[in-house]
């Protein structure tokens, strides 16, 4: 029963209240100091004060004025609540109430504040996996209009082609790289002569002929296939497009509503890069994808080392590919490393590769 | 725990010399230290100044610097067998007060930065002031200084301190600012001045802080965000006097040629 410990306030005291006991006697609240007094229940007023409104304060009136006890402590305070007599308890109580009010009302203000800024620094630190996420969320068909938005972009510059020679051992060496993939797979040969490759999303790939007349072999055709087609598969050209566009549009893909979108996306198709993490991602994806169709590994490298060789020798504005597929030494040196780590029983693949070449469109030989 | 015998010196420009017992010690804000006897053994320490653990320390340290004190606290320690004195002095125009801790209930709520030292053993801690409407527009922002201990306390604020204590339901209206410290059992606030005519000329702003009672509170005259408002003024009333000036000559210039270049 003296667990109750509070200040009383009164006229005659120290301004500052002096330190007291509490404890009811049926009816009687007890005040227990210096000198003790008797206080009769029904009296009291009870309300919250306190520099942050967690005290709790008994008052009522003398005939010289007000007196008070202040309880800041909420132990003394809970003690009170047990302790007091019925007419007084639903008041206390209700004191309490506000106290626990004020600290829920606080608690929940910090709450909120220490949640958003928990959540700007996560998406800030995480937005590469919130990208990776978003775009796993898109689906296929939405995936696959995209696409085609932009293959009709690139149709209106260059002149896309299924058929002829080099386009059906494109095709060929692709079909054997997708081999059960869930996309279905469109291959074309543009007659750009720049030594470039792309992948669109849904699974179109579409190979310059400036390409494949500077590829040596069909091995290394079948190398830069086997990466574009790991951009496709690891959905890159999207995650690079959520990255570029913003998340409002990737909220309207995923809504459906594709048009406006796309239009500003394929605008800013032709200047998307795939980040260097991405990249490195294709190169190693794309070899154990050629491993496993039996096509040697090693023919990424030995193409970006001759096109750097020709650049350098040449003098020349730097390929697309290269402008697009950073060929730094170090990425040479990692590709040459992982040809040699993987396991395969690989056969060179065996093509007519001069007359594939001859039969390019519009090569000027 | 005894409160100090202390003697406070001056009248604007104050300092608190301390006597101290045997084996007695009192801790102070680096620098405040005006002048102590030969024989009295300087420390500093991390955090309050008592001996907490290291993790202790460095919490004290860091709660004490987010309220505008000092990382470290300097001891004085009279470890001779007479008694010592130890001064220290008010870093700015104002009034030290001393608050007897225990007389209060163990704790005092003062301004960002008011500690200047006292019985060692007293808690410099950060006291956050629930309220966003008090934080955002009571003057004194949202974190206060929690002091705390059985001892004495010397606390500053610039210009006079007036206590004042208040009844059990008794409330004061405060101009923003002017709160230097204030019990717990106080509950402080703010109010809309309530008319718009005083709060647009009744030069007091927007709010009020409002303290009701019981407890005893100590206001100070002149905050200093008033004080360094009424020299940034005055400087800055100077400089356009005398541009006022030398637009008024060359008015007076221009308006001599243009009337002599129209004369036939």
């Amino acid at each position: 029963m003296n667990g109750i410990a509070g200040f009383l306030h009164a006229p005659r005291l120290p301004e500052a209240g002096v330190p007291v006991r509490l404890q009811f006697l049926g009816d009687l609240l007890r005040i227990e100091g210096t000198e003790t007094q008797d206080v009769l229940a029904d009296r009291l007023e009870v309300s919250v004060t306190g520099f942050n409104d967690d005290t709790l304060q008994l008052a009522w009136q003398e005939g010289d004025g007000t007196h008070a006890v202040t309880i800041p402590d909420a132990e003394s305070q809970r003690a009170l609540v047990a302790n007091a007599p019925p007419a007084l308890v639903r008041k206390v109580r209700g004191g309490r109430a506000d106290i626990r009010y004020h600290r829920g009302k606080w608690n929940t203000v910090i709450g909120a504040l220490v949640t958003l800024a928990l959540l700007v620094v996560l998406v800030w630190w995480q937005s590469e996996a919130i990208t990776e996420w978003l775009a796993q969320r898109v689906s296929t068909e939405t995936e696959l209009s995209i696409g085609e938005h932009a293959l009709a972009q690139i149709e209106a510059e260059n002149k896309l082609t299924q058929e002829g020679l080099a386009a059906k051992t494109v095709a060929e060496i692709g079909g054997r790289l997708t081999a059960g993939s869930r996309y279905k797979y469109r291959w074309y040969v543009s007659d750009d002569q720049e030594v470039n490759a792309f992948a669109l999303p849904g699974g179109i790939i579409v190979v310059n002929a400036g390409l494949i007349a500077k590829a040596g072999s069909p091995d290394e055709l079948a190398a830069v296939l086997a990466h574009e087609v790991q951009h496709v598969e690891h959905r890159h050209t999207l995650q690079q497009m959520i990255h570029a566009a913003g998340w409002a549009a990737v909220l309207a893909v995923a809504l459906g509503d594709v048009s406006a979108i796309t239009a500003i996306v394929i605008h800013q198709l032709g200047n998307l890069h795939n980040s260097r993490k991405l990249e490195a991602q294709a190169d190693l994806e794309g070899m154990k994808a050629l491993a496993h169709a039996g096509i040697p590994v090693g023919g990424m490298a030995s193409m970006f080392r001759r096109l750097q060789d020709d650049e350098a020798s040449s003098g020349d504005e730097t390929p697309g590919l290269l402008s697009s597929h950073p060929a730094t030494a170090e990425r040479i040196a990692e590709l040459e490393r992982l040809s040699k780590t993987l396991q395969c029983k690989c056969r060179s693949l065996s093509y007519d590769w001069p007359a594939i070449q001859a039969a390019l469109p519009g090569v000027a030989r | 725990m005894a409160p100090l015998t202390h003697r406070i010196e001056g009248s604007d420009l104050q300092f608190v010399e301390i006597t101290l017992a045997a084996g007695e010690a009192v801790v102070g804000e680096p620098g405040a230290m005006m002048f102590a006897d030969e024989a009295i053994e300087m420390d500093t320490r991390m955090g309050d100044g008592d001996d907490a653990g290291f993790f202790g320390r460095l919490s004290a340290g860091f709660k004490r610097a987010f309220t505008g004190e000092n990382f470290f606290t300097s001891v004085f320690t009279n470890n001779t067998s007479r008694p010592l004195r130890v001064a220290f002095a008010a870093p700015s125009p104002g009034k030290i007060v001393a608050v007897d801790l225990a007389s209060i209930g163990g704790t005092l709520i003062s301004q960002r930065g008011a500690f200047l030292g006292g019985t060692r053993g007293v808690r410099v801690g950060v006291a956050f002031k629930k309220r966003l409407r008090a934080g955002f527009f009571g003057g004194e922002g949202f974190v206060m200084q929690r002091i705390s201990g059985s001892g004495t306390a010397f606390i500053h604020a610039s210009g006079t301190l007036a206590q004042i204590s208040l009844r059990a339901g008794e409330s004061l209206k405060v101009d923003t600012g002017c709160l230097a410290a204030l019990q717990t059992s106080v509950t402080y606030d703010v109010m809309y001045v309530g008319k718009l005519k005083t709060s647009i000329l009744g030069g007091e702003g927007l709010f009020l802080a409002q303290l009701k009672g019981p407890g005893v509170v100590w206001l100070q005259s002149l905050p200093m965000k008033r004080l360094r408002a009424s020299l940034l003024g005055a400087s800055v009333a100077q400089n356009r006097g005398s541009a006022a000036k030398i637009a008024y000559f060359l008015f007076i210039i221009i308006f001599t040629i243009i009337m002599l270049s129209r004369l036939p």
